[in-house]
């Protein structure tokens, strides 16, 4: 495979996505560490001063599932959904192509879905102004976030089903 | 039942044709709850489940304890742990095989994941055996084999999943992970005195070495420490298994730093590998959700139940049933995915079951043994041909052992995996003894 025939993206959406992949990056390790140091202050303050953090269950909660859709474009990209490779010796090249094409296919379609129903559901705990219980922070925004991270996956996934050749999924 | 036994069939023609597992089980899932409902309930109840998948208290242990696993994997105590369990057992014949199994079950006292502590021992030992001279079927297969502990003794990301699915205390899960964890590393061990007696060419005469450095025991000295401190913790009452994971994770981050492996390349390294499989492991929840949702929905765990009960065979041939599944499903499926896919079917069917007076009197012990011997038969999937995912992650790193070469120095190992899930499933109380 040669590099022209890696992406059928154009310079512009190339560099679109790599600015993307870095925000998300950063974002997501972030909301990882921000997670794990929170859990930390509030066990020793909890010890140490027996006064937990205010509303760290919650905001737990929230960097969990902002999380997990930050990383879940890089995790699409990546290739690393799992998924069982039992054909790949006995497909020939074509074969493999479609195979290909046609998982990248049904992540996308799932990924549409995802996107459309994430924003329906966000804006319904929006009307409802649904708030968490101590700290009253909006849950809509996270499904926003979702919903927008899904259609980047979604997009993710487009690439790799119209990708010109060999669209092995693993680059 | 027919509306299952589609859906399943759905998910196998999905898999074969390279969908990964966690959207075959979302669009399957999709499609059969709208056939039985309709299609608004069915894509309504898909964005509720994607949200609220993510927020959840209990699920932050997962990325919490992956991060603690790969900060360990980056900070050299693996290095450590092999260096120290081969300056104990050098005089034997095999030393460096057994050192490797050693070294793997301690990494597994501070890493959740099978394939991490695959991946990190092949690293260490592979080098230091191929200098000696192992025979690379011995070698790849102690590193494969002393890998799959990671998810058995405690902590485990697999254990989690099954607390979690089963509402088992996952402290009680841990702790019943510990006899079942030293018994799989000493019968490998075993193993590897037979195989060395049965083909001596396998291993070289060992060399005596030097002693073990100060830096290699504060290595040993920190997992011994960070094991204790989580699972006394959690077990104790002091810390949520979350707590205990972030807590965890930190000590890691602190302890790699201390031994001098820690830089902000390697933190953005670790801390991005962590949230990928974050992300992966999140996909194949919320399928197995959406999944299961259909499969209730359809009455499959009744109609089993009803039909198992009707059979009135004892309790542990349905157990040793189940179990020829589990081997036969590990060969396809990947771990996890096969235990979100089957435990939600099967944990209701073993906790009906009677297993007389004795330690299996309560659901929960049943609930808590059956666990165990999931995880161990998880286990042997990893390490079993054609699709042992810890082969694969071995063969990433040791790329010119050619797949044969590997599954024949396994081999050893999974006849003695096989006679430890015998003795498992034979005396409940080598699982349940430590929670009784």
């Amino acid at each position: 495979m040669n590099a022209t025939d890696d992406t059928v993206a154009t310079g512009f959406f190339t560099k679109l996505w790599l600015v993307a992949h870095r925000v998300l990056t950063v974002i997501s390790i972030a909301l990882l560490f921000s997670m794990m140091l929170l859990t930390c202050v509030d066990v020793v303050a909890r010890y140490a001063f027996n006064s937990p953090v205010k509303g760290a269950f919650e905001l737990t909660e929230i960097l969990l599932a902002s999380l997990i859709f930050a990383a879940l474009p890089l995790t699409t990209k990546a290739g690393e959904h799992i998924k069982v490779e039992f054909l790949e010796n006995i497909a020939n090249a074509t074969m493999n192509s479609l195979l290909n094409r046609f998982s990248a296919f049904v992540m996308c379609a799932t990924f549409c879905i995802f996107s459309i129903e994430l924003w329906k559901h966000a804006s319904k705990l929006d009307k409802r102004g649904t708030v968490t219980n101590s700290l009253e922070i909006p849950i809509a925004g996270v499904g926003y976030f979702a919903a927008v991270s899904s259609a980047l996956c979604a997009l993710v996934a487009l690439a790799f089903m119209l990708r010109r050749s060999s669209p092995a999924l693993d680059d | 039942m027919i509306e299952s036994l589609l859906g399943f069939l759905a998910l196998g023609v999905l898999v074969l044709l390279r969908v990964p597992i966690a959207f075959a089980m979302i669009v399957v899932g999709i499609v059969g709850f709208a056939m039985l409902r309709n299609w608004t309930s069915s894509l309504t109840l898909v964005g509720n489940v994607a949200l609220d998948t993510g927020l959840s208290f209990t699920l932050s242990v997962i990325p919490l304890f992956i991060l603690m696993g790969n900060l360990l994997a980056v900070s050299g105590v693996a290095q450590s742990l092999f260096s120290s369990a081969h300056r104990l057992l050098h005089r034997l014949k095999g030393g460096l095989a057994m050192a490797t199994i050693v070294a793997c079950g301690g990494f597994s006292a501070v890493c959740g994941s099978s394939l991490a502590t695959a991946a990190t021992m092949s690293k260490v030992a592979m080098p230091s055996m191929r200098k000696a001279g192992y025979a690379d079927s011995l070698a790849t297969g102690s590193i494969a084999a002393g890998g799959t502990l990671g998810i058995l003794i405690p902590p485990s990301v697999i254990l989690i999943i099954y607390g979690l699915i089963t509402e088992a205390d996952i402290g009680k899960l841990f702790i019943a992970g510990i006899i079942p964890g030293v018994l799989g590393m000493l019968l490998y061990v075993l193993a590897v005195m037979v195989a060395v007696r049965i083909n001596p060419s396998l291993a070289p005469a060992e060399i005596d070495e030097q002693g073990v450095s100060t830096k290699e025991l504060f290595g040993v000295l920190s997992v011994v420490v960070l094991f204790i401190v989580i699972l006394a913790g959690i077990y104790g009452g002091f810390f949520t298994p979350s707590e205990a994971a972030a807590v965890g994770a930190a000590t890691a981050f602190v302890i790699a730093f201390a031994l001098g492996g820690m830089s902000l390349e390697k933190t953005i390294a670790v801390g991005s590998d962590t949230v990928r499989t974050t992300a992966m492991i999140f996909a194949l929840i919320i399928g197995a959700e959406v999944f299961s949702n259909f499969i209730s929905f359809a009455g499959l765990p009744d109609e089993i139940l009803s039909w198992v009960s009707g059979l009135e065979v004892n309790a542990y041939v349905v157990v040793i049933a189940l179990v020829l599944i589990y081997v036969l499903l590990g060969a396809v499926l990947e771990s996890l995915s096969m235990i979100l896919l089957t435990v939600p079917i099967f944990y209701p069917l073993v906790t009906g079951l009677d297993f007389g007076e004795g330690v299996l009197a309560s659901p929960e012990a049943v609930t808590i043994w059956f666990g165990i011997i999931v995880v161990v038969v998880t286990e042997i999937s990893l390490i079993s041909p054609p699709m042992g995912l810890n082969v694969f992650v071995l063969r990433a790193v040791v790329t010119d052992v050619p797949l044969s070469t590997i599954f024949r120095g396994i081999f050893p190992f999974w006849c003695f995996d096989m006679i430890r899930l015998l003795l498992l499933i034979a005396f409940p109380i080598l699982s349940l003894a430590l929670i009784l």
